[in-house]
């Protein structure tokens, strides 16, 4: 199909420099993401780490429990396939950080999840309905909000039990209020705009227009923030950890390595060093894709 | 011609969020004001004022985008005012609006192709998807873009061919009556000329009644038939497009025809420019009698106390004015 200019020569056509395949403005923020090195590369490294969480521990000679009185305390290094060294226990440190990104991971994925899909239907509908409802549904954000999260995490566990599913109900029913609040602000912006009347005006229902209009329109920010919102609930699930309110032993996360891992640090700083630098590394790999996306998707915020 | 709407004594009123935490009633924007008019079949009736005059607020109050405070729209027999949703609905397929703004008219995330078929989804889902490609087709074809850009994004196209597109939105169900709301206004001079035309042609071949709303007094009188001038909400004057060009009655619209440039300077007469004194004022907190009286140049007391009626001056012709006769042309 050839891209020539429209009927009328006075007009200029936009679409005539992008030659056949329609330019929609996804395929376009791709097109700005995939330019973008640091991004790239991120996602690279970030998929080697998950990559290897899943694979390391089904092959490694060790398995997560295996201890050892033999091998206490290994400095790392290639002896005995001990390349990380071990811990207090004898066990191997490599197994056990890759096992703990898996944990992480999971934990940072799933939560996210959670909170998307609380807080986009919430937030959508609160400001979408505007008025008394809006008001109504943002004040028991409010309210929510006003609780401490450690708060709310130790009643949970103390209610419930130790339970690795608590710690995902408990970091998605706090990290959603943002999401809502987020998607609230951006469906009050998308509301004014003339596409939405006039999709009134042809006589869409609500949820047609909720659907087809509000929804995609509100998605640039919630995906940048939810690349922003995976690490932050990896942070949160680590800190539980190393409170003792998140993972349990033998199950480990690298929060609870860390947490192990910081009472030896004079002895053994390997313990710590590991899962410290895998934790880091990939927050910074979600915070680089989250710029990234950022920039592709809004170029005029730069 | 018989009218194909009717408004009687429409008023669309805002509350505007009271400031403050104590302050318990919200004060009311009184944007429209009782405003009638009749439009009739395959006529174009041109809505002019100021900016902030109510002119977009009187669109969307008649097509129930905004409901009204008072007064009634008829349409076939029914008043759309006291509709429900779902009886307002079917009139939707009938009543179709063009915005100014033709990129932010468009949903940025759907395909002109997706744009344009939206309404027949909606008010024809009995025809099939070849039938609906076909109208769509033929539709795009009609308001001049080439059926190939169905599936491309609204971001790709010009503000002109954006308009168009609306264009094809709002048409391509049949409508009876379009409210174009300042359809031209954020477009270059050559495309408004192209866009005007389009929409003169289409009117002609498919009969439909336009309610054309623009702050741009040339264009109004080449698009309409007949003429409404507004001013803080109220109409000051009305009347066939000739008698009104020709020999306006009110004070404002004076004022307002003497304001439109001339294309050769030197043919301009100086005695006939009316310039007006001072600001609009707030339609929160409006003028008493006459709105206009703070900036007319023939007030009289009378002008305070009484505000004036829609009076025929000739056939069609009303003048919301005390001194209107003072005003007839020497």
């Amino acid at each position: 199909m050839s891209a020539g200019p429209g009927l009328l020569g006075s007009e200029t056509l936009a679409a005539a420099a992008g030659g056949g395949v329609p330019r929609s403005l996804w395929r376009q923020a791709a097109r700005r993401f995939r330019r973008n090195r640091a991004a790239m590369a991120s996602i690279v490294i970030l998929a080697l780490i998950a990559l290897s969480s899943i694979l390391v521990p089904m092959f490694w000679p060790h398995g997560i429990e295996d201890a050892s009185w033999e091998n206490i305390l290994v400095p790392p290094g290639a002896a005995g396939w001990h390349w990380f060294g071990t811990d207090a226990n004898g066990r191997d440190l490599l197994v056990r950080t890759f096992y703990g990104g898996r944990i992480s991971l999971t934990i940072g994925l799933l939560t996210t999840v959670v909170a998307l899909l609380i807080g986009v239907t919430y937030g959508a509908v609160a400001g979408f309905a505007g008025g008394r409802t809006d008001g109504f549904m943002m004040r028991f954000v409010d309210v929510l909000y006003s609780l401490p999260l450690i708060f709310f995490i130790i009643i949970l566990v103390t209610v419930f039990g130790r339970n690795i599913f608590l710690v995902f109900i408990a970091i998605g029913a706090v990290e959603w209020l943002t999401m809502s609040r987020i998607v609230r602000g951006q469906t009050l912006t998308v509301k004014a705009k003339e596409y939405v009347e006039s999709a009134v005006a042809i006589g869409l229902s609500r949820s047609a227009i909720l659907r087809r209009y509000i929804i995609p329109n509100v998605l640039g920010p919630v995906i940048v923030y939810v690349t922003l919102l995976i690490p932050t609930n990896i942070i949160v699930e680590s800190y539980l950890s190393f409170l003792g309110l998140g993972v349990q032993e033998p199950l480990t996360s690298w929060g609870l390595l860390i947490s192990q891992g910081a009472g030896q640090l004079d002895s053994a700083p390997w313990l710590i060093f590991f899962p410290a630098t895998f934790l880091a590394v990939t927050m910074f790999c979600f915070n680089f894709i989250g710029d990234g996306l950022r920039d592709a998707l809004d170029p005029r915020d730069r | 011609m018989s009218s194909v709407l009717t408004v009687e004594h429409l008023s669309v009123h805002y509350e505007v969020p009271a400031g403050g935490l104590f302050r318990r009633h919200p004060l009311t924007l009184k944007a429209v004001n009782d405003v009638s008019f009749e439009l009739r079949a395959g006529e174009t009736l041109g809505i002019v004022g100021e900016t902030g005059c109510g002119k977009s607020s009187l669109g969307k109050g008649v097509l129930q985008l905004v409901r009204p405070a008072a007064g009634r729209v008829l349409w076939e027999g029914r008043d759309l005012c006291t509709l429900s949703p779902a009886e307002l609905k079917a009139c939707r397929k009938d009543l179709q609006i063009i915005f100014q703004d033709p990129l932010s008219s468009l949903n940025p995330r759907m395909t002109i192709g997706e744009i344009v078929a939206e309404p027949l989804e909606v008010h024809r889902p009995e025809l099939g998807r070849d039938e609906r490609r076909r109208r769509v087709d033929a539709m795009l074809d009609r308001v001049g873009l080439r059926p190939e850009m169905q599936s491309r994004y609204p971001n790709e196209f010009s503000g002109g061919q954006c308009q168009r597109i609306s264009i094809a939105r709002a048409m391509i169900c049949e409508p009876k009556v379009i409210v174009c709301d300042e359809p031209v206004s954020s477009l270059d001079v050559s495309i408004q000329a192209q866009i005007c035309n389009l929409l003169r042609d289409l009117q002609r071949d498919t009969g439909v009644a336009l309610l054309f709303i623009s702050h741009d007094l040339s264009i109004v009188r080449y698009m309409s038939h007949r003429v409404l001038v507004m001013y803080l909400g109220r109409a000051m004057e009305t009347g066939p497009r000739l008698s009104f060009f020709g020999a306006p009655r009110h004070p404002y619209s004076q004022a307002l025809i003497s304001a439109v440039p001339v294309p050769d300077p030197d043919q301009a007469d100086p005695s006939r420019s009316l310039v007006l004194d001072g600001e609009l004022p707030s339609p929160m907190d409006p003028p008493s009698g006459c709105v206009f009286r703070t900036r007319c140049p023939l007030a009289v007391p009378v002008c305070i106390t009484q505000e004036p009626a829609l009076v025929d001056v000739a056939p069609g012709h009303g003048v919301a004015c005390h001194r209107r006769q003072d005003t007839a042309p020497a």
